[in-house]
């Protein structure tokens, strides 16, 4: 198998810019010489990539601009070959990439935004928990139990107005100018069904989050809330909130260990 | 002879169809998943296979065997065809007689095999792990090439009826692959044709493709043209009734475009023999 593997290894070598070597294993004849024949599976390898990464981020792109977009994907395709099977996941590393890239905070926020979108639309499938599976467990019960959020659940904190420009432009074709916020706010992202929904929280919201995607009881979950409300309306706000995350589709059950 | 199953004819699954397939019910005998698209958790691509697949026999195909690396088999891809085999119960499956890559890297494409003896052995003893694993035969299909290697001891089509012989697999006769790389390569279809095995032909893709002038590629993103049309018609009269679909993978039209080329693979086949009823 030697041969084989030294001929494999030269030719995706040629893809990946690496070597000329593979050039004396292909046969040379006119009209169409050696290397414009592998220059056909090289710029395939290439367009295919960058098809790929526009797809996931059109929005982002819109914001760069064409050429630009092309700049940086060209730089990822040559730093990120492929390790993936589906072509599906392979722009998963661009907005880390960008974040070295560019000093541009809403260009890595807006690859972070598209891209978490991408993997709610085929997260894993699972039942929900009902407001009336909740009602049927026993109150003596509540405080040990922790919740099992919903599996394409994403959470982000973004510092710039990402989102904003995402929905004008998919809304209106409109692209806003991008602005850093003075502080970070959290975000989730989900699928509710077959629709995918993103929506920002409140710090109260968002600490009941945390607490509950650390799988802490509900106990906890009340005990946290005494930072945001008084004592009396801790439980009314608790029970508010998981009331809102079971609707939409967020938590699928519970655990008492 | 063993009596090869036949589906009719059919077309290749694409997301921007899935509603219409499900408003419309259109009148396709089958559809040819690709496998990849549908190895996901969850969410809408399964969603509406589990759907489509209530009203339409699928057949399984796949894009990253890479039956052809010197990189080891990848055992949870594997795991993964297996799983959606049982959950889509597929009349078959296959994917492609190339390689996608090394050293755990993917090029995302169907790169083209040395038709040596040394690939022939690794290929063969690969599709027969395969096959084991699965517990069915699969099929393998001929890909469109842009260059020949020097060091090839046999034409493209020897080396497909040799790998399909020995490994006792089924093959997927893409006729405009075999028009794309005779014309890429300059040699006459017929003799294509005439080397590949009766009894292990059990699909047929038709395709389009992209024309630079000295050279074709084979970008799936046009109508079939009429030599391949042709072609076609030669191919039924060698082997007689396959199941047939239209891949169409880029620049993707109304659903009603390609059920007009459907059409036109069925009236090509009535004309060419008497097509068997669908059961």
């Amino acid at each position: 198998m030697r041969e084989l593997q030294k001929l494999q290894n030269d030719f995706q070598n040629y893809l990946l810019d690496k070597s000329n070597a593979i050039m004396t294993a292909v046969v040379d004849i006119e009209p169409v010489p050696a290397n414009i024949r592998l220059n056909v599976y090289r710029d395939g390898y290439y367009l295919r990539l960058l098809e790929a990464l526009e797809q996931d981020y059109e929005v982002l792109r819109a914001l760069m601009g064409a050429e630009e977009f092309d700049v940086i994907a060209r730089d990822y395709i040559h730093t990120h070959p492929s390790h993936f099977r589906s072509i599906r996941w392979y722009g998963k590393d661009l907005s880390f990439f960008l974040k070295e890239k560019t000093n541009q905070l809403c260009l890595s926020e807006m690859a972070q935004f598209e891209w978490l979108l991408t993997e709610a639309f085929d997260a894993a499938e699972s039942d929900i928990l009902t407001v009336e599976d909740m009602a049927a467990i026993p109150p003596k019960k509540w405080p040990v139990m922790r919740f099992i959020l919903h599996p394409s659940l994403r959470q982000l904190n973004l510092q710039t107005n990402a989102v904003a420009i995402w929905q004008s432009f998919k809304e209106n074709g409109i692209l806003l100018t991008p602005e850093e916020t003075q502080i970070s706010v959290p975000w989730i992202i989900w699928r509710k069904e077959l629709d995918i929904l993103f929506c920002s929280l409140d710090p109260a919201e968002n600490d009941m989050l945390q607490t509950l995607s650390a799988g802490m009881p509900f106990k906890k979950l009340c005990e946290g809330l005494g930072k945001w409300f008084d004592e009396e309306k801790v439980a009314m706000q608790a029970a508010l909130f998981l009331k809102r995350l079971m609707l939409d589709h967020l938590i699928v059950g519970v655990k008492y260990k | 002879m063993k009596q090869r199953p036949y589906l009719g004819f059919g077309l290749g699954l694409r997301p921007d169809h899935y509603e219409t397939i499900l408003e419309e019910h259109p009148p396709l005998d089958w559809f040819e998943i690709l496998t990849e698209n549908y190895l996901v958790p969850g969410g809408k691509p399964l969603y509406f296979l589990d759907r489509i697949r209530e009203n339409y026999p699928l057949v399984m195909h796949g894009v990253s065997l890479s039956i052809g690396s010197c990189d080891p088999l990848d055992k949870a891809y594997l795991q993964d065809v297996k799983n959606l085999i049982s959950r889509v119960e597929p009349a078959w499956v296959s994917d492609h007689l190339c390689w996608t890559g090394i050293h755990d890297l993917n090029m995302h494409d169907l790169l083209p095999l040395p038709y040596t003896m040394e690939a022939v052995n690794h290929i063969v003893s690969r599709i027969q792990e395969v096959q084991d694993y699965f517990g069915r035969q699969i099929l393998i299909e001929n890909v469109s090439s842009y260059l020949t290697y020097l060091n090839a001891e046999m034409e493209e089509w020897e080396f497909l009826a040799e790998i399909a012989k020995r490994a006792d697999c089924l093959i997927l006769l893409d006729v405009n692959n075999i028009y794309v790389s005779s014309y890429n390569h300059m040699f006459d279809p017929r003799d294509y044709l005439n080397g590949i095995p009766k009894d292990r032909v059990q699909q047929i893709h038709l395709a389009g493709h992209s024309n630079q002038g000295h050279y074709i590629i084979d970008t799936h993103d046009a109508p079939v043209i009429q030599p391949v049309w042709d072609l076609y018609a030669l191919t039924l009269e060698h082997f007689g009734p396959i199941s047939t679909m239209i891949e169409r993978d880029d620049n993707i039209p109304a659903l009603s475009e390609l059920l007009k080329e459907v059409e036109q693979a069925r009236q090509i086949a009535k004309e060419v023999l008497e097509v068997p009823t669908v059961a």
